[in-house]
């Protein structure tokens, strides 16, 4: 089943002036429910843009968006953040964590946006916590943690919600190899578990565990089939 | 709940830079207070004026230097005796002893009591000659219902005993037509006594006002600078004007616009420096308390970015944004009227007044920047606020 629909689909940053750049040019995509899709590409090719029209955080100057059985493509600001606290969980290559405060408060950030009750805020955020063992930080600033605690610290907080999509920006970024393959074997677990997941990467080698892969050049999307087999 | 959190969490991630920021605004509101309270006092007074002294009046003005003593008396008499004036207002300032303590007194004649009546805001004032009246700290030592006068330098050798007739309101006014200057002065009656535009002249806390004969007693008429002339109800400020324009006077007379306007200068001449001063206080603060809000609005890009990427609603942040800069402007303007009341000197009203308008300042300049850098923000990209935040 349709979970992410795009319809020729188009943005340009600086629309209509001097120094327009046309990020994304006519995308159609179609993501299924439980899928791993992967979105590869050079820098400053679409990759992120993309992931950001996908949060609603961009809106498309052409084209329509369906999530669900809903076209979100006009969707005011307030629905489109009350989906991305609902639907959509965030990893993304710097982390995104706010510095001055605990994992435990970081990991709680999207409950305290949703309906969640205050009671209940803390003892969910430690309980995805000590799924993905790392309830040992909860107390530890974020800047006295290395770049893959930071990582999964981020992917707890992508996941208190419980997400239907997870949408990761070059989430390998900033982390050496063996941090890459714990990463990639936790997206994979997730994706195992019904969550949709859409990584966006330049490193081809993340792509292994994708079962459909794009690439992006110049804001043109088109299937990498080669990639797959290559990595599979 | 979640939201109160979230404003703690906010304040507290900047809580040295605020808590220098809070320590910032309260010697601003001090410092804005001590230049301002002059002016709120003068536009208090120009009230006073208007309301107690009648529009169809002129001002009769006599240097103290020039002019042969019975001339001047001849003036005053012929002003008596012109049907166009329909009372002489008249009033001396000199000092003595009540009970034998030193003390600042205020006479004054019937014509001050019936026409310019009003000016004694809410004393109920009789003016009958064997009266005194009394301010706050006298009345402490005034126990009995009368007290011992002793006149200084007035002509009036021999110590006259009065009854006490009443205790000032802190609140009263009173006019004195012979201080310095071509204009009357206005007396605030408060408990710590001080005559509000000639901060500069020491006085005793004591004052006395007394009603008084002044035709019965020529030195002090003689003594007398200046009188308010009420006029006949048909007679206009320019027919007296015109009246006396060719007639030696011994003296000027001036219209109730020019004493404003003369007012208006020796405030202006008077507190120069704290007008200066205040001034340059409120461009400084605009500056170093609006740019500091915008860096750090700037600061909260970030963080504003990432609650923008986790669900968070425009209108929560501005309201968590806004809450904590009304918290701080709370703060800092109660930390700064608590400390004013140590460092500044007024009488009370004037220093609410004054208080009121540096809150007002306090909140505008707090939150419109905040407003103006929360709506720039809003129009960044996501990527600049999540990327590019401290």
């Amino acid at each position: 089943m349709s979970i992410i629909k795009l319809c020729n689909f188009s943005f340009s940053y600086n629309k209509g002036k001097s120094n327009e750049v046309k990020a994304i040019q006519n995308i159609s995509l179609d993501i299924s429910e439980g899928d791993f899709v992967g979105i590869v590409g050079a820098s400053g090719s679409g990759k992120s843009t993309l992931l950001y029209l996908l949060a609603g955080l961009l809106e498309a100057d052409e084209g329509k968006y369906i999530y669900g059985n809903t076209d979100i493509t006009h969707a005011s600001d307030n629905k489109k953040a009350s989906l991305r606290n609902t639907d959509f969980g965030f990893v993304l290559q710097d982390f995104a964590l706010l510095g001055d405060r605990t994992a435990l408060e970081n990991v709680c950030l999207p409950l305290m946006f949703s309906k969640c009750k205050w009671s209940e805020v803390e003892n969910r955020a430690l309980k995805i916590m000590e799924k993905l063992n790392v309830e040992k930080l909860k107390n530890k600033r974020i800047g006295e943690l290395s770049g893959g605690q930071c990582q999964r610290i981020a992917i707890a907080r992508a996941l208190v919600h419980n997400p239907k999509v997870i949408l990761a920006d070059e989430p390998t970024g900033a982390l050496d190899s063996e941090n890459t393959k714990i990463l990639m074997d936790l997206l994979s677990e997730i994706n195992s578990s019904g969550i949709t997941v859409i990584l966006v990467t330049h490193d081809l080698a993340t792509l292994s565990h994708c079962n459909r892969v794009y690439e992006l050049q110049d804001g043109v999307l088109s299937t990498r089939k080669d990639v797959i087999n290559e990595t599979i | 709940m979640k939201l109160l959190y979230l404003m703690y969490k906010s304040c507290s991630r900047l809580f040295i830079r605020e808590l220098f920021l809070v320590i910032q605004m309260a010697v601003v509101i001090v410092l804005l207070n001590t230049a301002i309270t002059p002016f709120v006092n003068y536009y208090q007074i120009e009230g006073s004026i208007n309301k107690g002294v009648p529009e169809n009046v002129v001002y009769y003005s006599v240097p103290t230097f020039s002019g042969d003593s019975n001339e001047k008396i001849n003036y005053f008499e012929k002003f008596e005796n012109d049907k166009d004036v329909k009372a002489i207002c008249l009033t001396y300032k000199t000092y003595g002893e009540i009970n034998g303590l030193p003390a600042d007194i205020l006479l004054y004649n019937e014509d001050v009591f019936s026409c310019l009546s009003s000016s004694l805001q809410s004393g109920k004032w009789e003016y009958n000659t064997s009266c005194i009246y009394v301010n706050e700290q006298l009345a402490e030592y005034t126990n009995d219902d009368s007290a011992e006068v002793v006149f200084a330098e007035s002509g009036i050798s021999e110590p006259v005993r009065l009854t006490v007739s009443g205790v000032t309101n802190p609140r009263d006014i009173v006019y004195d037509f012979g201080a310095a200057g071509s204009q009357p002065e206005l007396t605030r009656l408060a408990s710590d006594f001080q005559y509000i535009r000639d901060t500069s002249v020491q006085h005793t806390p004591f004052l006395a006002l007394i009603p008084f004969d002044f035709d019965a007693s020529p030195y002090v008429s003689l003594s007398a600078q200046g009188a308010i002339l009420v006029l006949a109800d048909d007679i206009t400020p320019d027919d007296i004007m015109d009246k006396y324009a060719d007639i030696d006077l011994n003296g000027s007379l001036y219209r109730k616009s020019t004493l404003t306007g003369n007012s208006l200068n020796r405030l202006i001449s008077t507190y120069k420096f704290d007008a200066m001063l205040a001034v340059l206080l409120m461009i400084s603060t605009i500056f170093g308390i609006g740019g500091y809000t915008y860096l750090k609005a700037k600061s909260l890009q970030k963080q504003m970015g990432v609650y923008k990427l986790l669900g968070c609603r425009n209108n929560t942040f501005c309201k968590i944004v806004l809450f904590t800069n009304a918290v701080l402007v709370v703060l800092a303007s109660g930390i700064a009227l608590a400390v004013q009341q140590f460092v500044v000197l007024g009488e009370g009203n004037s220093q609410m007044a004054s208080g009121i308008i540096a809150i007002a300042f306090m909140v505008i300049i707090s939150i419109v920047p905040t407003i103006l850098t929360l709506y720039s923000s809003s129009r960044l990209a996501f990527t600049e606020l999540i990327y590019y935040g401290d």
